[in-house]
């Protein structure tokens, strides 16, 4: 695409890219303050701030949304800004980098340099002499070329072949045209390093087009569920039934992994597909991804609890485990055990027993015993067996154990943005490589009939190819001196 | 094994490595080389301190430490220390010891202060692979980004002393960029990456905008807005350093930020 229009083309400079990251790092950094300075309960409480605050600050609040400035409209807006110039740096751009980087041509003639480029120029009369004037060999380009030995065409293409042999043993790809005066060549090096930067470029506009999408159309459900609940996946007749849920601990009980193992239902119900999840470990099913987020723990319910009953005849010990509204038989008995009342935190006051709060802090039961005898009930304690109740039995009876109701969190997501995410990562990786791994350096060269003269065609401001291109002197000067100095003017 | 032998071998390492930092000042007091390399083995055997108790955490606790804040913050001084000792074996560069050492005594410092227990088990969200990479590489960066500041320090320093230049300014400017061209793709892969895919996996979206993933961003968008000056030719010199000093700060922040903050990295 052509920009033609001139005020267009200010979208796509460099200072225009500076510019706008300046503006996403700056509203980054100010949503990032934010966040923090806006109380969390804001969205909660909207009235108590609009009477702390004042109207025309509760209205700024609202409506630049800065207790949630990330999904704001000002945000967004500049994300898309960002988005739009890299879309169009890399449009306009993709030419001058990929191109340019895999068909660089040799020099028709060796354009105008300026005399601040690096450059290496080597005439064959000075590699002739000897002695200290040989340090004058490696003079800047402008210097006046020495005495014009005439040099002929077998020996510039020998000379020709070397340079381009030293400097593909640099990892420098070589070019070369020749005239009626010598070679002149292009040499370039790095020549992954621009395609890696606009393949980094295109990843992230790739990554901030997903994560848009994600934003707008990502949807996210968090919900808890016990064993045999059934889920419905939002805006699909599957649903999902959740069979198991543990808690794995280790040996000195730190907790270790949760662990959910669901089915996946079919709009009548059916299972079709079983499923186990992990921490770090997600289901995906058809656009769904379902993970273990969390869990909670009901106390003011409990799943099942254990009960001994220590017979007086024989001092025998048996355990039971009883479900809550079940009758369970008492062994070796024609009785029956049922839990009539469950506290989690026991508390007697004049209006009778209640729980003082939601948490298993002083869990009592209240257990009923029934046979021939008729009903017997009493209050059994967990963590106070002394109190428990005595009964006009044989038997005694204490709880040992009273498992909580356990529920798992788990986090249904679809974000149709994910596929761009992750494909947007990889080619920033990709990218990263060639960015950071290679240097790019571009020279241009001639070997003539007066000597050989290479130069910085491309200055990137790098020291570094100052410094490859002063070591090149050296080495250069050595491999053609013997052209010179064996057949100075000679023909072939 | 002693359960708290690793901090004290933290301990010995600091203070080795301030004897180490104010021999490195007399070297470059007197521009003598005998104390710059009595420096340099000198911080080389703090070194090897830091590394025992890096090795000896992790074998009391049965994980590679770096679950918590001290965890990160010993293991990001140890990357530190080490690049000065790449930097030395590589380039003989003993000035760079004057711009190291301290970096490494402020990231030390900063350790100092922060909660020393440990658990032998990770919670589940940290058993992944994820969390080394992430981890190691987002260390390794901000290493990297800690030894240009120390470097712009030192810069700023001798501009102040010596107004119209100074004999190490290429080289130190050259540290500056290089460290920034090296923490960067680190950082990007490392922190940012890294941190998405692990986050996908783990909390089902690959960003939340908590505090440290937002001081992330905001940290890797301040050196991309270097790396571009840096390449149109400015910040340069004296600004170079500024500005590095500055994305010291930012990442300052962001890895304190879930310590006052909260979020979901909060944990660490």
């Amino acid at each position: 695409m052509e920009l033609k229009r001139k005020k267009w083309k200010v979208l796509i400079t460099g200072r225009t890219a500076v510019v706008i990251i300046v503006i996403l790092t700056v509203a980054s950094a100010v949503g990032w303050a934010f966040t923090e300075i806006i109380p969390r309960d804001f969205t909660f409480h909207k009235d108590i701030y609009r009477v702390r605050w004042g109207g025309v600050i509760f209205s700024l609040v609202s409506y630049l949304r800065l207790y949630d400035p990330f999904h704001s409209f000002w945000y967004r807006g500049v994300l898309a800004f960002f988005a739009i110039s890299l879309l169009l740096c890399i449009i306009t751009g993709w030419k001058a980098l990929i191109v340019h980087s895999f068909s660089f041509s040799p020099p028709l003639i060796l354009g105008k340099v300026t005399g601040r480029a690096p450059a290496i120029e080597i005439n064959w009369s000075k590699l002739a002499l000897s002695g200290a004037e040989k340090k004058d060999i490696f003079g800047y380009y402008k210097k006046i070329f020495g005495r014009d030995i005439e040099i002929n065409a077998k020996q510039i293409s020998q000379g020709y072949n070397r340079v381009a042999a030293y400097l593909k043993g640099k990892r420098y790809h070589v070019k070369f045209r020749k005239t009626a005066d010598g070679v002149l060549f292009s040499a370039m090096g790095g020549r992954w390093h621009y395609p890696g930067n606009m393949l980094f470029h295109i990843a992230i506009l790739v990554i901030t087009i997903g994560g848009m999408i994600g934003s707008f159309q990502g949807k996210k459900e968090i919900m808890y569920a016990r064993k045999g609940d059934v889920l419905t996946l939002y805006g699909s007749p599957l649903s999902i039934r959740v069979d198991r849920f543990n808690i794995i601990q280790t040996r000195s009980g730190e907790i270790h992994n949760y662990v959910t193992k669901l089915s996946l239902l079919n709009a009548n119900g059916d299972s079709i597909q079983s499923m186990k999840l992990e921490v770090n470990d997600p289901a995906r099913y058809g656009g769904y991804d379902i993970y273990q987020s969390s869990y909670y723990v009901d106390d003011e319910e409990f799943e099942w609890a254990r009960i001994t009953c220590r017979f007086a005849k024989n001092g025998k010990t048996e355990s039971i485990y009883i479900k809550p509204d079940q009758k369970t038989k008492l062994p070796s008995t024609d009785w029956t055990v049922e839990i009539k009342d469950y506290n989690p935190d026991f508390k007697k006051g004049a209006k009778g027993v209640y729980s003082s709060s939601r948490k298993m802090l002083n869990p009592a039961l209240l257990i009923e015993i029934t046979g021939a005898f008729g009903h017997e009930s009493g209050w059994l304690f967990l963590k106070y067996p002394s109190f428990n109740s005595r009964f006009e039995l044989p038997v005694e009876f204490s709880v040992d154990y009273i498992e909580p109701i356990y529920y798992t969190g788990l986090q249904i997501s679809s974000n149709p943005g994910t596929p761009l995410i992750i494909v947007g990562i990889a080619l920033a990786a990709v990218g990263l490589l060639f960015l950071f791994g290679s240097s790019y350096r571009l020279l241009k060269g001639e070997v003539g009939r007066k000597g050989m003269f290479i130069v910085i065609a491309r200055e990137g401001g790098t020291k570094m190819l100052k410094r490859e291109i002063s070591g090149m002197r050296e080495g250069l000067s050595d491999i053609l001196r013997d052209i010179a100095i064996d057949n100075p003017g000679e023909e072939g | 094994m002693n359960a708290a032998l690793d901090v004290s071998l933290f301990w010995i390492a600091f203070w080795i490595y301030l004897v180490s930092f104010l021999v490195f000042v007399v070297f470059f007091a007197v521009r003598n080389k005998l104390p710059g390399r009595i420096a340099v083995i000198i911080f080389f055997a703090a070194l090897v301190f830091h590394t025992a108790g890096i090795i000896t955490r992790y074998r009391l606790l049965g994980h590679i430490p770096l679950a918590t804040m001290f965890e990160y913050s010993l293991f990001l001084s140890w990357v530190i220390a080490v690049s000065f000792i790449v930097i030395i074996s590589r380039f003989g560069s003993m000035i760079s010891g004057v711009v190291i050492s301290p970096v490494v005594i402020i990231v030390m410092v900063i350790a100092s202060f922060l909660p020393k227990e440990g658990a032998k088990q990770l919670m589940p969200a940290l058993q992944s692979y994820w969390f080394y990479i992430h981890i190691t590489l987002a260390a390794l960066a901000e290493g990297a980004f800690l030894v240009a500041t120390g470097a712009s320090l030192f810069y700023l320093f001798r501009s102040l002393k010596n107004k119209n230049g100074f004999r190490e300014r290429e080289a130190v400017e050259g540290l500056i960029i290089k460290s920034i061209r090296i923490g960067y793709p680190l950082f990007t892969v490392g922190a940012l990456f890294a941190g998405s895919l692990w986050a996908w996996k783990a909390w089902g979206s690959f960003w939340s905008w908590d505090p440290k993933e937002t001081g992330a961003l905001v940290v890797w968008l301040f050196y991309t807005l270097i790396l571009h000056q840096q390449s149109r030719g400015r910040w340069k010199g004296a600004t170079l350093a500024i500005v590095s000093i500055v994305g010291f700060l930012i990442i300052i922040i962001s890895f304190l930020g879930n310590l006052f903050l909260g979020g979901l990295h909060a944990y660490v």
